[in-house]
């Protein structure tokens, strides 16, 4: 498999869909992965600490032109966007909110789709706004996987139905099925 | 969300041009967000291929202007990081009312929140008086805009929840007059103030200050320009001066060690220990 960095996104409401992730990848899991998640932006801390209780790597809000590791998940900070340079570290900006937020996922994915293009996954999870949708037909158009939570499950809606409109998600899953794909990515 | 698309090369050619025909030199800037802007710049004025953009730009001075003013970043709030203004109050400030003449930077402005912000503590505490503040643009179009001190009423609640986490008995309207949709700064609070258009990757500074305001500057640099920025500034900040980066910068050029200590770590508030 020649997928080496996953990002995923989602809104607040996904937190537990994420810490289910987190904690079923083993300690080898070695593709660094990006958390864009919407959340308050005046609280600066507690997610990162909320996020590691179950997981088995490392889980961090990077600094600015943090080196991107294995390893390592890597979670938006609050009130910052994130972005992905393509000497492959990471750079935050405080430019206006795109889709009402701040960190926004379409920012990330896009981002991340140029930078990583086919070694990328997208993942996107519950949401209650669009955010997402034009992110991840740029992890598409970058030849990335795209993956999206089953609406069914969701929930709200908006965000995952918003991207199965906006272009060819891969893989429709439950997130118990997210989960079992990104465990056996590297088996 | 900006639907076109620029790639490197263009992207390239675009910084080689400005900097040869206008004195601006972006090479060294953080290409991801860089790009982003120069896109929604593009999309939202019709342009469908970097030529057009740099033929425009070569030829209608205004319009370059505004190409400058959107593409440099403003700082979306006053009173950000509410957490970090209680520390600056605490551990610097507090510092200031006890002498005169002290002096202020905030360097590559491109929106007032910032010095907004700092402004309305300074007479809170009653020391406008004891300070000189001196703000710079790289932009003209930001400097006017700056001055104007008007912010949009919209905006406000942003703001105004921000201020009440400084200051839970404080009501961010008392500095402000509302004039239809927008709201602007009591224009007493600018008597200290200086907003010049300059660039100091460029041009050495003149003075050296008591507080350098640097916040969310330097991401939009790589790392060698933010390295680059981060000395220049620190050669302009008196012994037991103080600088402020944003709280998830950091200062981290061979030697800084012995040039700062930590004032707050998790504000980013540092102190100059020797001079050069």
């Amino acid at each position: 498999m020649s997928y080496k960095y996953i990002v995923i996104g989602g809104s607040a409401g996904s937190f537990q869909t994420v810490t289910s992730i987190l904690a079923a990848l083993p300690k080898t899991f070695n593709m660094p992965i990006f958390l864009c998640l919407h959340r308050l932006k005046h609280v600066r801390s507690g997610f990162v600490e909320a996020l590691s209780i179950k997981s088995n790597i490392n889980v961090v809000e990077p600094s600015d032109k943090e080196v991107v590791r294995q390893r390592n998940a890597y979670l938006a900070p609050a009130n910052y966007h994130m972005y992905f340079e393509l000497g492959n570290y990471i750079s935050l900006s405080t430019e206006p909110a795109v889709n009402h937020s701040r960190p926004s996922i379409d920012i990330s994915f896009a981002s991340a789709a140029y930078a990583y293009k086919s070694k990328l996954i997208g993942i996107l999870l519950s949401g209650a706004n669009g955010d997402g949708a034009y992110g991840m037909k740029q992890v598409k158009e970058n030849g990335g996987l795209t993956i999206v939570q089953d609406p069914e499950e969701c929930q709200v809606k908006t965000m995952t139905s918003a991207a199965i409109k906006a272009t060819q998600i891969d893989h429709i899953l439950t997130s118990d099925q997210i989960v079992d794909f990104l465990v056996n990515l590297k088996k | 969300m900006d639907r076109t698309t620029v790639g490197i090369s263009e992207l390239k050619s675009l910084i080689l041009n400005i900097k040869s025909n206008k004195e601006l030199d972006f090479s060294n800037y953080a290409l991801s967000s860089f790009k982003r802007r120069v896109e929604s710049f593009m999309f939202r004025f019709h342009f469908l291929n970097i030529d057009e953009l740099i033929y425009k730009i070569n030829k209608d001075e205004y319009f370059y202007d505004l190409f400058i003013d959107d593409i440099l970043v403003d700082t979306t709030e006053l009173f950000r990081d509410p957490e970090f203004w209680k520390e600056l109050k605490i551990s610097v400030l507090n510092k200031f009312k006890f002498s005169g003449n002290l002096k202020i930077l905030i360097p590559e402005c491109n929106s007032g929140e910032e010095l907004y912000s700092l402004l309305i503590i300074l007479d809170q505490m009653g020391i406008l008086d004891n300070v000189k503040i001196c703000l710079t643009s790289l932009s003209k179009l930001n400097v006017e805009k700056i001055k104007n001190a008007a912010i949009e009423l919209k905006k406000m609640e942003v703001n105004s929840a921000n201020f009440e986490r400084f200051d839970e008995n404080g009501n961010i309207f008392d500095f402000f007059t509302k004039k239809g949709l927008v709201v602007k700064l009591n224009p007493d609070l600018f008597k200290n103030v200086e907003l010049i258009h300059h660039n100091l990757l460029k041009d050495e500074l003149d003075e050296i200050y008591n507080l350098i305001l640097y916040r969310n500057k330097i991401i939009y640099y790589n790392q060698q320009l933010k390295t680059d920025a981060l000395k220049i500034l620190s050669r302009g900040i008196k012994k037991d001066g103080f600088i402020a980066i944003g709280i998830k910068e950091t200062i981290n050029f061979p030697g800084v060690e012995k040039e700062f200590v930590v004032v707050s770590d998790s504000e980013k508030i540092y102190k100059k220990i020797v001079i050069e």
